[in-house]
């Protein structure tokens, strides 16, 4: 088995070590512990071989020997994995490129924290045309609010399953809309209804985001690109 | 770590928008920005989850080459899809009732930001109600608060650096999760003292700076209490965080979304300076939470289930869990 650098320390110093005697085990990792939430844990059982989405290999392989799932025998396995320098790997992207995505996912953080909030400035309007009772009113508020909080039971294991795109394009494009009904909205009931939705579907961007830029930024490089997004929703 | 909740743009532009074109505007609004986010995540960030990458791959080089043993550790999972979904759906709130640290650490997180979202009705009261303004200046009157939470988001590297120190002092290169509560030792205090600054300023014959000003220690410490109580999770329960945080979200939402609806009944039936003068004397109680879990949470883990220790870490081979 591969060794693995215990500390950054290591880390560097072998990594010049390293270039000239790169043999085809030899890995080197690319994320470490505060990374935890964005390895598939919730999704796997507890004998899944994690170095597959941790480590950079020579030869873009990890073997394992483990139980089929078609056969119900033990098999030869090829796990496979980033190379060395693979760009392929979201944290081997171009700086720019890297702060783009940073960007959009803070962006979208910010919208949705604005969709939250923003109808809040006019909680009368609605009252008046629907006839309805101050307390009914906060309702659409509300409702936004506990979907933000279900809605990431769900979304954060269905983004270990099916990646982040799938999940970030689906739960936004529902967003949206659901947004519309809530515009046009004849009655209470619908505004209230929509809005559910819409915070359920919202929550998503706000549940992925931080993985996001797990997936994109080494942990020492993490600092400035994760005080932008912590920053964005609340401005928002 | 992951930050969201009640913010100041919105209601400071969407008092101007509602004024001028009207309440229908406010989700008009919504749809135009959220519609332009929806197209740029879509079709201009690829994705970017190395698991999702990787399948992709192997399935690629699976079909390229024919050579069935390419494959990923998600392909590998001999469980049947629908007993993963149950254990990744069921495990939050497993954590939530079994857990004391998970248990009080959300409750917590609750009440903060219970209070902090009858902060958000209370600007309105203050400003609206007492002084008679219209809504877009008692939007401007958000700004402090936005300004505190930009400031606490600059400081942020410093107590990063800070809990670099300790690791490098730590005899493993890992000091215990609790080191993950002394930002939130020191911030939890600016939030009682931004409620009472804003509580006894906010008579309406007093200078709209006071309950302005108020807004900036709360908006400063709630960031650090925030990223405090993700941390100290994540450090606490390691594989199972995720769903951790998950069961805290879930909890708070709910509270702080039937907050909303009752503190206007309270600040009519209190006061404006005594109903906010309440949520700060809770926000002074809540102070001792941090303190306890900083001296007796080690010994809590200890009779934990789920809680992540060291033995596991030798059991396990996977590397990463090593810094």
């Amino acid at each position: 088995m591969a060794e693995i650098p215990l500390d950054k320390q290591t880390t560097s110093l072998s990594r010049i070590a390293t270039r000239r005697t790169l043999e085809r085990f030899e890995s080197r990792p690319t994320q470490d512990a505060s990374d935890m939430l964005d390895l598939p844990y919730a999704t796997l059982n507890d004998t899944a071989d994690m170095r597959e989405y941790t480590e950079e290999t020579a030869g873009g392989i990890i073997p394992k020997r483990t139980i089929s799932r078609v056969t119900g025998h033990e098999e030869e396995y090829e796990l496979v994995t980033f190379k060395v320098d693979d760009p392929e790997n979201p944290k081997n992207w171009s700086k720019a490129f890297k702060w783009y995505c940073t960007m959009v996912v803070a962006s979208t953080c910010f919208v949705v924290a604005f969709a939250s909030s923003v109808i809040t400035a006019d909680l009368e309007g609605p009252a008046e045309r629907f006839n309805i009772s101050r307390e009914v009113s906060l309702l659409p508020v509300t409702v936004f609010v506990v979907g933000f909080g279900v809605g990431p039971l769900a979304f954060a294991p269905f983004s270990e399953l099916f990646g982040r795109r799938p999940v970030y394009a689906i739960t936004m494009g529902l967003a949206v809309i659901f947004v519309i009904p809530c515009a046009v909205s004849q009655n209470i009931g619908t505004l209230i209804a929509c809005r559910l939705i819409d915070g359920i579907a919202f929550s998503a961007p706000m549940t992925l985001v931080g993985g996001t830029l797990a997936d994109l930024w080494r942990n020492e490089e993490r600092a400035v690109p994760m005080a932008a997004f912590s920053a964005a929703p609340f401005i928002g | 770590m992951l930050t969201w909740d009640r913010p100041a743009i919105g209601p400071l532009v969407g008092g101007y928008l509602a004024n001028a074109a009207g309440w229908r505007w406010l989700y008009w609004i919504q749809l135009i920005l959220s519609g332009i986010m929806w197209i740029l995540l879509t079709f201009t960030v690829p994705e970017t989850y190395a698991p999702a990458i990787l399948k992709k791959r192997a399935q690629k080089l699976r079909k390229e080459t024919g050579v069935a043993s390419y494959t990923t550790e998600q392909e590998l999972d001999t469980r049947p899809f629908g007993q993963r979904l149950r254990i990744f759906l069921v495990r939050p709130l497993q954590l939530l009732f079994l857990e004391p640290i998970v248990l009080f650490i959300s409750l917590y997180m609750s009440v903060l930001y219970g209070l902090l979202y009858m902060f958000f009705v209370a600007f309105p009261i203050v400003y609206q109600g007492g002084k008679g303004w219209s809504r877009g200046p008692t939007g401007l009157m958000f700004i402090p608060l936005a300004l505190g939470v930009v400031a606490s988001a600059f400081c942020a590297p410093f107590v990063n650096k800070h809990y670099l120190k300790l690791c490098s002092r730590a005899p493993n290169g890992k000091p215990p999760a609790e080191a993950r509560l002394i930002p939130m030792m020191f911030s939890c205090w600016a939030i009682p003292i931004g409620l009472f600054i804003f509580a006894w300023t906010s008579y309406p014959h007093l200078s709209y700076w006071g309950p302005m000003m108020g807004g900036f220690p709360v908006g400063f410490g709630f960031i650090f209490l925030y990223n405090s109580a993700n941390n100290y999770l994540v450090d606490t329960y390691q594989h199972q965080a995720a769903s951790a945080l998950a069961a805290k979200t879930c909890i708070r939402s709910f509270w702080g979304a039937s907050t909303v609806l009752f503190t206007e009944q309270m600040y009519n039936t209190l006061g404006m300076q005594w109903a906010s003068s309440l949520l700060g004397f809770l926000a002074l109680l809540c102070c001792l939470i941090p303190y306890v879990f900083y001296f007796k949470g080690a010994t809590i883990r200890k009779y934990s289930r789920y809680a992540y220790t060291e033995d596991e870490n030798e059991k396990e081979i996977t590397g990463i869990e090593k810094v």
